[in-house]
């Protein structure tokens, strides 16, 4: 049988990759903040804002907090997902693969992101904008990869899905959509922020066709930040990983173009230089996402796909950011939460153990 | 027949070369799988390591055959 050819093993992909970077950037130049064009941890903690789940920066005179907004990101990629999945018959409601755990392991990979700040998706963009915080990130990222096909060889499986009503598997595509009309017919019952992250944003309209797009490529590449580095470790398959490739390029050129460009540790957009922290906050995304099969933005397209797995483990980042901002633990421009970082940090590496261990079995083959 | 339906990636692909590993014969493989991604996947690495790939329906669900 004729092996793929190069176009057809990487030319989605790289086009994917490529696509997401540049959305990126014109992203931010409409008005999303820096080095954030898409960033699903940021977001889906600003959207834990805009339903007052956390007020981050409260300021009573302005009396918002500073990211909370409801960003139509986020819904533009999970319905995009669903759009292609049902056109394509790909929408297959299942679930019920440990999905207790995934919440719990969610709520850690979103604490570690916003102790570094960013998932894995941002970390590619801030790089692809010079900031070398995140190549510090990027080390720890692929520690915690490492660390997690480590047990995915010793039989680690949070068990198998099953197959769910399509009532089910709809719930969560339905609630986002629900939530865009909601925060356009009915603002009033969300909060945005007046100033910092959360007040700067795109044109709603653009970001919902721009992440719309997106979320239509990468339900059919299956583009995965976490995938690309495990299945090139796991398989020698370095598919994923071309996507994540063409994403810093496209971000880079982009910031070229826009002398965006900035090179180096400090004063750099929504980032710290705790080197400490960003490494080890990025060893529980890379860990915790290979346990859950996938990086957030992956997350995000599965929930649209009909995996109720996902749409529970996309709750638990929610509820993941809530905790880390109401606790202190967030980071900010200017070095790490005020609350009891370390211990939750800690505390995260011996969950994931406890589940790493406790989940590995015999695959029957 | 490796049935890693419920399953998601990577673990199907994984199973698929494990089962390849342990068996006597390793030039015919059957593998059942419930979503596309696996379906990809697993061809994928059959055509890449010279084996011939078909694809039927199993119970509403996919079935690869290999074949060398």
């Amino acid at each position: 049988m004729e092996k793929d050819s190069f176009v057809k093993r990487y030319g989605l992909l790289v086009l994917t990759g490529l696509i997401v970077g540049a959305a990126a950037v014109a992203l931010t130049a409409a008005g999303n903040p820096a080095n954030m064009g898409f960033c699903i941890a940021c977001f889906l903690r600003d959207i834990a804002g805009a339903l007052n789940l956390q007020r981050a920066g409260f300021d009573a005179e302005i009396g918002t907090g500073i990211v909370q907004y409801v960003r139509p990101e986020i819904i533009g990629l999970v319905l995009g997902s669903t759009i292609i999945a049902l056109a394509r018959k790909e929408f297959r409601p299942k679930g019920g693969s440990s999905p207790m755990t995934r919440f719990l392991i969610a709520i850690f990979v979103m604490i570690g992101a916003l102790v570094f700040l960013g998932c894995p998706l941002r970390m590619v963009i801030r790089i692809g904008g010079g900031d070398l915080n995140a190549v510090v990130g990027l080390v720890g990222f692929v520690i915690g990869i490492l660390i997690g096909i480590l047990f995915l060889k010793q039989g680690f499986s949070l068990r198998r899905a099953y197959k769910q009503s399509m009532a089910e598997g709809l719930v969560f595509p339905l609630l986002m959509a629900l939530l865009l009309v909601l925060s356009l017919v009915m603002s009033d019952l969300f909060i945005f922020s007046k100033s910092g992250p959360g007040s700067m944003h795109a044109p709603v309209i653009l970001a919902l066709v721009v992440a719309l797009v997106v979320g239509i490529l990468a339900q059919r590449s299956r583009l995965c930040m976490v995938g690309g580095i495990r299945d090139a470790v796991l398989f020698k398959d370095f598919r994923l990983i071309s996507a994540f490739v063409a994403i810093i390029v496209a971000v880079l050129v982009g910031n070229l173009m826009l002398g965006k460009f900035h090179l180096g540790f400090t004063e750099q957009p929504i980032a710290h230089s705790e080197f400490v922290w960003n490494l080890l906050g990025m060893v529980l995304v890379g860990w915790g996402s290979v346990l859950l099969g996938g990086c957030p933005l992956r997350q995000l397209i599965l929930s649209g796909e009909g995996n109720t797995d996902s749409a529970v483990t996309v709750t638990g980042y929610i509820v993941g950011a809530a905790l880390a901002h109401n606790l202190g633990l967030a980071s900010s421009g200017t070095g790490i939460g005020a609350g009891p970082v370390a211990i939750a940090v800690v505390a995260g590496f011996v969950v994931l153990a406890v589940i790493s261990v406790a989940n590995m079995q015999k695959l029957e083959v | 027949m490796v049935d890693a339906r419920g399953y998601s990636c990577p673990t199907p692909l994984y199973m698929v070369q494990k089962a390849l590993k342990s068996q006597k014969d390793p030039s015919r493989l059957e593998v059942a799988v419930d979503h596309q991604c696996a379906v990809e996947n697993i061809t994928r690495f059959g055509k890449d390591n010279g084996y011939k790939v078909t694809l039927s329906d199993f119970e509403g669900d996919f079935k690869l055959t290999l074949t060398k």
